[in-house]
């Protein structure tokens, strides 16, 4: 009888360790480097030399108004690079909001614009279609990436390697 | 790391099969154990601490509740073990949906740090409580085994999307299992048709409902056409996955039950949930409608249980007010049928009763790929004319000639025809065509690792549970 109530203690303790532990790692999930944190800048160098695409163009404001109709103003930080080419779909949207919450903003804002562009070259541009199709939002705190390149997939990994 | 992609194909799963076979009977659990591990960690490093923090607490909550047997104090610890992991799973799943929604109607903000979803979070919580339940239960032994029981939660061939494997359906596999060629051979075969389902027909499905999804007018055709295209994207996106995890796991020797059924050809709503993710339905069956217990109840009581239990499915698809419209859609289905049009349904001719029910399976799907309700609706509006740019353009024509090749795939895919040929041409008992068999799944599997590489879409649409 004593063994067994001594084991109920034993287990008892450690169903609450583990409670406690738990806890203990929600609370660090919560504390830990926010992606916030990561200079603006380190991240988009990250991304850019990962898209390594010297047909870019570094955007201005009026043409991120244009192909987004977000006011860079609104943003604590905002980046875009877009193609020369004339039939090139190509772009590169780095957005740091001021609160987790924008970032719902910044990616409706890249689906319509790859909506848009989609609809552009649906039934003769069978490529820029594709590129399109295979394009990435990434969002990781503050940070919103829109990537459409054929290195799309390596850009996103450099995205989230940078904010780690 | 997707099944469907070269790094699990061509290094992880070649590798782990080596080391599996290589070592002794002893330490296979060991060897699927941190094959599972580091499958997990692949993609999520930070959540790989979660999962072993349920495994520890799950593992000692079972011997806690095995040791009071027949005290009152059990089912004390039966319900502290269901609320923490009923918490683990809420918290990480549903405490952004729940501060959105609090904050839409409280006069105050309460700010909230998006946290991103583990992955497979919903299938191994669901695994954990299937164990602690048949423990209290008597249905099972307690497993005392750490590496057995890590090995029954993580198993990487169902970790990430199922099938949820009840715990007493793989008790004596974990220590009994046998593997052999046979198996093994219909392991690999189960695992390329799974790999080809989803890489040659969802994926290319796929990118036509994606294609529809991002115009901005469609014609009623269209909007049909980009329900169908989804409505097989996700079966053979799903199908395909769970036919790969029951082929990696008769590999590892394991026996998974079977997920799906062909629920396309279902004469009823009812007869669809008996085929599609069924090892889901038999969760809420076993450990939620019965012990509400089911039907053996009042007519009132009896309604309240099926909405709970269809409430809670569409919860467990996401956290998203679209996905309990979902499920309490299907509630509602299920209760129409059970107790007023089942028998009338019955008399009618099977053609009717398929499409009938293929009709509300795809309106269903609107309500599931719909980012929210009202998008959902004015989908559903297009289908039925309403915001409509007409009955059928050209833009409709040239989907359905244009991927024709598809749609017919799709349709016969969604039948067991393609499997019935296979049995009877490849897989006939009495003169098994071994070589043919051989040379169909290499060149599958050729097929498959050939738009893998060209390809770029190649999205999992289950992995968010």
């Amino acid at each position: 009888m004593t063994k067994k109530k001594g084991e109920f203690t034993v287990l008892r303790n450690i169903r609450a360790g583990m409670v406690v532990i738990l806890l203990i790692y929600i609370g660090l999930i919560f504390q830990s480097k926010g992606d916030s944190d990561t200079p603006f800048a380190d991240v988009q160098k990250a991304v850019v030399d990962a898209a390594d695409d010297k047909n870019m163009t570094l955007a201005g404001t009026q043409e991120i108004k244009r192909f987004y109709g977000i006011n860079p103003k609104d943003y604590e930080d905002i980046t875009l690079y877009y193609t020369n080419e004339t039939m090139g779909v190509n772009e590169l949207l780095l957005v740091k909001t001021k609160d987790e919450n924008e970032a719902e903003a910044v990616e409706e804002a890249a689906e319509q614009r790859k909506k848009t562009q989609l609809d552009n070259f649906e039934g003769y541009g069978a490529e820029q279609v594709k590129l399109l199709d295979a394009s990435i939002i990434k969002t990781k705190g503050t940070y919103v990436l829109f990537v459409i390149s054929p290195k799309a997939e390596t850009v996103e990994k450099a995205f989230t390697k940078s904010l780690k | 790391m997707l099944f469907s992609s070269l790094v699990f194909l061509f290094t992880f799963l070649p590798i782990t099969l080596l080391v599996y076979y290589l070592v002794p009977r002893k330490v296979k659990n060991v060897v699927l154990l941190i094959a599972s591990l580091i499958f997990y960690a692949w993609g999520e490093p930070v959540y790989i601490f979660l999962m072993l923090i349920s495994i520890l607490f799950n593992y000692f909550c079972g011997m806690d509740i095995a040791l009071k047997a027949g005290r009152k104090s059990q089912v004390h610890s039966l319900i502290f073990t269901i609320v923490v992991n009923l918490f683990i799973l809420g918290f990480f799943k549903y405490y952004g949906f729940i501060v959105t929604n609090l904050n839409a109607i409280l006069p105050f903000y309460i700010p909230y740090r998006k946290l991103e979803l583990p992955i497979g979070i919903s299938f191994y919580t669901f695994q954990t409580l299937s164990y602690i339940i048949d423990v209290y239960r008597g249905n099972v032994d307690v497993q005392v085994n750490l590496i057995d029981f890590g090995t029954y939660v993580t198993m990487f061939p169902q970790l990430i999307a199922g099938p949820i494997v009840q715990y007493a359906d793989v008790e004596r596999q974990l220590r009994e299992r046998k593997e052999s060629l046979t198996k093994f051979g219909y392991g690999a075969w189960f695992f390329v048709m799974g790999l080809a389902k989803k890489v040659l027909l969802a994926n290319t499905i796929g990118s036509i409902y994606e294609n529809i999804a991002a115009m901005d007018g469609m014609s009623v055709v269209t909007a049909w056409l980009g329900c169908l295209a989804y409505t097989f994207q996700i079966y053979f996106d799903f199908s395909g996955y769970s036919d790969m995890a029951v082929g990696l796991g008769k590999m590892f020797g394991f026996e998974f039950m079977q997920n799906f059924n062909y629920p396309y050809i279902s004469k009823s709503v009812t007869e669809f949930w008996r085929r599609w993710h069924i090892s889901l339905g038999s969760w809420f069956r076993e450990y939620v409608y019965i012990p509400l217990g089911g039907n053996r109840v009042t007519v009132p009581r009896h309604l309240l249980n099926l909405l709970i239990v269809w409430f809670l499915t569409g919860l467990w698809h996401g956290a998203s007010w679209n996905f309990v419209a979902w499920g309490l859609f299907y509630g509602v289905i299920l209760i129409t049928e059970k107790y007023f049009t089942g028998k009338i349904l019955a008399k009618l001719p099977g053609a009717v009763q398929t499409i009938y029910t293929m009709i509300l399976v795809m309106l269903g799907w609107v309500l599931f790929f719909s980012p929210t309700l009202g998008s959902a609706l004015t989908w559903i509006g297009n289908m039925f004319g309403q915001g409509a740019t007409g009955f059928m353009d050209s833009q409709a024509l040239y989907l359905i000639m244009r991927n024709w090749l598809f749609w017919v795939a799709g349709i016969i895919g969604s039948t067991p025809f393609m499997h019935l040929l296979g049995k009877r041409l490849v897989f006939d008992e009495e003169r098994p065509h071994t070589v043919l068999a051989g040379c169909l799944m290499t060149g599958l599997f050729v097929l498959c690792v050939a738009y893998l590489v060209t390809e770029s879409y190649n999205p999992f649409l289950y992995f968010r549970f």
